[in-house]
């Protein structure tokens, strides 16, 4: 016999987590659990997390990072102003989950709660540094997203934890920041790969501290260090790109499935970085050429 | 029918008539007309793609409380026939009972079981212990006929009911060759010549709503089938074969139906639920799962080798097409799909010299069946494909190189007498043929070699690339339907036809050329169809016949009634029958008299000369008047991700006149999407052991409204003279088009022939690096 609870409170969510056995599924959303009625079928006690008033919201903590509540849905996260301006690499990354009705109830918690290699909001997380706040008795602890997430399915929330927020560190300055998936189709899908990528912007045309991370083409989203390191204080020029979009091939461990190829994975994890960048080339080309503009007009 | 003439409904795009009420959720289905006390039926299914039952024990699913029948090979009779829901007799194998001791694929029926609810019919299914011995499968189509092959159909009671040839003991469904003029000597004696191979992949229909049937016993000893179908009249012949029952056992409703797209021309799971009813006594219920209905029924895979020769001049000389085509497990419209890759593709162009020839093999793959295009679809991209390379090659314009090619009205082609269903053909001449108008309306809308190119280095490049079509209109000589009309006394009248709306929209249409004939409005014509005890037969909703056919038999009979009003009216008003006519819901004297409809409805029910104002009528047809059409697309091609977008797409289309251009519309932008779907996302995949893949809306993508560009639609009016108020057909042809036309369209953009669909973008990087290796 399924029961199912819907909690107002994160503590009576806590209280029973440390009490319960197993066999507990916390949920909010559901578009990862509904379709998977044999998941449900082992369940005695399912968790309605939606209406828990503590993991709703999106705002800056005591620290000045932002604080995305763990019930907060993907299409929250795309159409929130501070995200836009300070994290727009997620609002991006969100927008391409599903389709408007599959956004407007999956949550960022539970993304990262399902762990899957494909998801599209992980890459863009990596990016931004973001650390997962679990909640249990013992209070709340932080970690990485790359260290929360341990393989397909599987992650280091304890079976009296729950995910409590996401944060994600400001960041001054200017940014620039995409997120490419190639999928089977448009909408709807999963990605046969995605690739993310953030870093700051300089007068110069400089980038610094970039970021890039992979999806579906390890058994968990990856950070790619060695095409971070060729990016990193260069003024982007096609062959930056290129050698940049060659790191990414050769650190993706992708495998053979019924959405891909081991090969197109990894061919196109280096198309995904190029067309992000070349994007950026483009923008900042015309940025330069604007600068260049207003200064002929001043002298 | 001879003149054109004006019309007042006909030609109009009224509301379709079940709109409304599909759109507020009345329960119009199947599965909302469930009776109390209806059990629920599951299926247990092979997971082996080749075996034979060595023990079936149900014992342990029959002892469980709530399971009210179990069914399987030793409970129920052995009755060899078809699924195939064509005419009797039917032209598909009689190779199909409805359980056998011998497993041909994955997905293949072991038991049956009806219960109280879905949950323990599917526990019951749990408990059922098969042991088999397993047998060598065949999934490759190519390795069929291979010597020392494994027999699929060593039954020894497999065998076909029209003479045709057949022989399952070399894995042979069905094998079709004719030859007209000297087709080697024309290849060899042209300007040029070109030999490619194509090769087209399973799919499935994916209607929104699965197969689902509900048998009811009813007091009187009879069965009532309310089912999901587009051939309610096979479902009640080959039900009743089934069963050994007389047909007047059995009545076959058909509700409103959730697309069927050919999937629903089969009698697939009707006998189940016909004979669990029986066995229990009480009403049966089955739904597939969205598995089980990826693994229903798919398109015939085919491997197709095209010749042609051509002259210098661009005049085209000989054709050999060799199609191998891929049934699955069982042979249903084995034959006549593949009769359709030379019938409906072959005639379309001007051929000194003709060969089509096929065979028709058994796989232990999922079973092949009706799917919208029926054939035509793969052939048409062969010949397309091939059409665009020969105009490239002898540096003519493919539109201009069939406009110069193609077969004009009053002409004949000797395929239509060749190829028919199974047998010979019946020989036609063209009647109305707006091709040539298609071709150049669509050119011009799509703006046809006057679009900008981005640079042949560019990362995303543009191409552009064109196709023709042609279908039918029903099948000749044997395709049949009937209405019957009567009339109240307020001057409405009920319309009753067998014809099948599958969604599609022909309640509507068929309403529409009564209400034209009879000179009323809509809401006066009130349709019932699709009730093997109410409406007169009809064969169902396939092979584009039901506007073109269905709707003659509803003119005729409209017009017989129409001259029952004319009389009736005549005695009243004291003039002769030659004064009158019907307008507006009035009969109309040339004096100006007039009479309500009401009012004679009225008098012939209930004051003078009583009579039942009515007519019957049937139709069939001698001719399959092909509806033409042109397709235009342009892609653009990332070279680095493979990706293809579909940025326009133009499809003029010649079905003769639309009776409702909406809904004609409608019909054209559905096939399109269907056959983007087919042409660039939907594969079904197999694994080693024949097991699908991909058998879930998870991993089996279709086009959604964000893959799809504006599909541009342009009906080009002509007159078919044998048609309803010149109406041919319009459902199956556009599914054709978009295989050759994006194929034709990635060459122009990046320069490689894709003859292997669907165009994934893993294909395409392979195709163009391939391409670099060798340029380098």
């Amino acid at each position: 016999m399924l029961r199912i609870l819907r909690l107002p409170a994160l503590d009576q969510v806590i209280e029973i987590l440390s009490a319960q056995e197993s066999e507990t599924l916390l949920m909010a959303g559901g578009t990862d659990i509904l379709p998977r009625p044999a998941a449900l079928a082992s369940t005695r006690l399912l968790i309605d997390l939606s209406q828990v008033a503590e993991l709703q919201g999106i705002a800056l903590d005591a620290e000045g990072r932002i604080r995305i509540g763990a019930a907060v849905t993907h299409q929250e996260i795309v159409d929130h102003p501070l995200i836009q301006r300070k994290a727009q690499l997620l609002s991006m990354a969100c927008s391409s989950i599903g389709s408007v009705q599959i956004r407007n109830l999956g949550t960022i918690g539970g993304n990262l709660a399902n762990a899957s290699p494909a998801a599209d909001s992980l890459p863009a997380l990596v990016c931004l540094a973001a650390e997962v706040a679990l909640a249990s008795p013992r209070g709340i602890r932080f970690l990485p997203v790359s260290a929360f997430i341990l393989g397909p399915g599987r992650t280091a929330r304890a079976a009296d934890e729950l995910i409590e927020s996401v944060r994600i560190p400001v960041v001054t300055g200017r940014r620039v920041a995409f997120f490419k998936k190639a999928g089977q189709r448009r909408g709807m899908c999963c990605a046969k790969a995605s690739v993310a990528m953030c870093a700051h912007r300089h007068g110069d045309g400089r980038l610094t501290k970039p970021r890039v991370a992979m999806g579906a083409v390890a058994a968990t989203v990856i950070s790619v260090p060695a095409a971070e390191r060729v990016l990193a204080d260069r003024v982007l020029t096609m062959a930056v790109i290129e050698e940049a979009a060659a790191a990414c091939c050769e650190a993706a461990q992708a495998i053979d499935d019924i959405r891909s190829t081991a090969s197109y994975r990894r061919h196109v994890v280096g198309a995904l970085l190029t067309e992000g960048l070349a994007e950026i080339y483009d923008h900042m080309q015309d940025l330069a050429r604007r600068q260049a503009r207003r200064r002929r007009r001043r002298s | 029918m001879s003149a054109e003439r004006k019309t007042r409904i006909v030609g109009r795009s009224v509301a379709k008539s079940d709109g409304m009420e599909l759109a507020c959720g009345a329960p119009l289905f199947c599965e909302d007309q469930l009776p109390p006390g209806c059990l629920h039926a599951r299926v247990l299914r092979s997971s082996y793609a080749h075996a034979r039952i060595v023990s079936l024990d149900v014992a342990p699913a029959e002892q469980l409380e709530g399971v009210a029948a179990v069914l399987h090979h030793g409970n129920v009779p052995r009755v060899m026939r078809t699924t195939a829901g064509q005419g009797a007799p039917e032209p598909s194998p009689y190779d199909f009972t409805t359980f056998d001791s011998k497993l041909r694929y994955v997905g293949d029926r072991v038991a049956a079981v009806a219960a109280e609810t879905p949950e323990l019919a599917r526990q019951a299914l749990g408990l059922i212990q098969l042991e088999v011995e397993q047998l060598p499968a065949i999934i490759d189509a190519h390795k069929a006929q291979a010597p020392g092959a494994v027999v699929i159909h060593d039954e020894p009671d497999a065998r076909v009911v029209i003479p045709v040839t057949y022989e399952p003991q070399r894995n042979l469904v069905a094998h079709v060759d004719f030859q007209v003029g000297d087709v080697e000597k024309g290849l060899a004696a042209a300007d040029a010549s070109f030999d490619r191979e194509y090769s087209c992949h399973y799919a499935q229909h994916a209607p929104i709503e699965p197969h689902c049937a509900l048998a009811e016993p009813l007091a009187n000893g009879r069965l009532r089938i309310t089912t999901s179908t587009q051939v309610p009249f096979h479902v009640r012949r080959i039900v009743a074969q089934a069963l050994q029952w007389p047909v007047s056992r059995i009545r076959v409703i058909k509700p409103r139906i959730g697309g069927g797209f050919g999937a629903k021309q089969e009698v697939l799971i009707e006998d189940l639920v016909a004979f669990l009813a029986v066995r229990s006594g009480r009403p049966v219920f089955l739904r597939l799962s969205r598995a089980e209905e990826f693994n229903s029924r798919t398109r015939h895979p085919m491997h197709i080798r095209l010749r042609t020769s051509v002259s210098a001049k661009g005049e085209l000389k000989s054709v050999d097409m060799n199609v191998l085509s891929n049934t699955g497990a069982y042979g249903c419209h084995g034959l006549t799909v593949v009769c359709n890759c030379g019938s409906k593709v072959l005639p379309l162009y001007r051929w000194d010299d003709i060969r089509f020839w096929a065979d028709v093999v058994y796989t232990n793959g999922p079973v092949a069946g009706a799917y919208r295009g029926y054939g035509a679809t793969q052939a048409a991209f062969a010949m397309e494909v091939q059409m665009d390379e020969m105009a490239r090659a002898l540096g003519i314009d493919p539109v201009q190189f069939r406009l110069q090619n193609h077969i004009r009205s009053g002409e004949t082609s000797p395929v239509f007498q060749a190829l028919g269903e199974g047998g010979e053909g019946v020989a036609q001449n063209i009647g109305s043929n707006g091709l040539a108008k298609c071709l150049r309306q669509a050119a011009k809308e799509f703006g046809w070699r006057r679009r900008p190119r981005r640079q042949s280095k560019a990362i995303l490049r543009r191409g552009q690339g064109m196709a023709c079509l042609m279908q039918g209109s029903s099948i000749p000589e044997v395709d049949m339907g009937a209405a019957s009309i009567k009339m109240n006394e307020d001057g409405s009248f009920n319309l009753l036809v067998g014809a099948t709306d599958l969604g599609t929209g022909s309640d509507t249409i068929l309403a529409q050329i009564a209400a034209e004939v009879l000179g009323v409005e809509m809401a006066q014509i009130l349709v019932t169809s699709s009730d093997t005890d109410l409406t007169p037969f009809d064969v169902g909703a396939y092979a584009s016949s039901t506007t073109y056919l269905s709707g003659e038999a509803v003119r005729k009979a409209a017009k017989t009634v129409a001259g029952q009003i004319r009389k009736v009216a005549a005695n009243i008003l004291g003039l002769p029958v030659r004064k009158l006519s019907l307008a507006e819901g009035q009969v109309v004297a040339a004096d100006g008299q007039s009479l309500t409809l009401a009012r004679i409805g009225a008098s012939s029910l209930y004051e003078k000369d009583q009579n039942q104002i009515g007519a019957f009528a049937s139709h069939t047809t001698q001719k399959s008047p092909p509806p033409f059409s042109a397709h235009f697309a342009e892609v653009e091609v990332d070279t680095e991700t493979g990706l293809v977008r579909v940025l326009d797409y133009v499809a003029a289309v010649d079905c003769g006149t639309a009776i409702n251009p909406a809904l004609a519309e409608g019909q054209v932008e559905g096939a399109v999407a269907n056959g983007l779907g087919y042409a660039l996302i939907e594969e079904i995949k197999l694994d080693e052991r024949g097991r699908l893949r991909n058998g879930s809306f998870r991993e089996y993508k279709i086009p959604s409204t964000l893959d799809l560009p504006k599909i541009r639609v342009i009906l080009v009016p002509t007159y078919e003279a044998s048609g309803p108020y010149g109406a041919k057909s319009v459902s199956e042809i556009g599914i054709n088009g978009p295989l050759p036309a994006i194929a034709n369209a990635i060459f122009d953009a990046v320069g490689v022939r894709l003859r292997q669909a669907p165009f994934t973008p893993e294909k395409i990087l392979a195709a163009l690096k391939a391409a670099e290796q060798e340029s380098s």
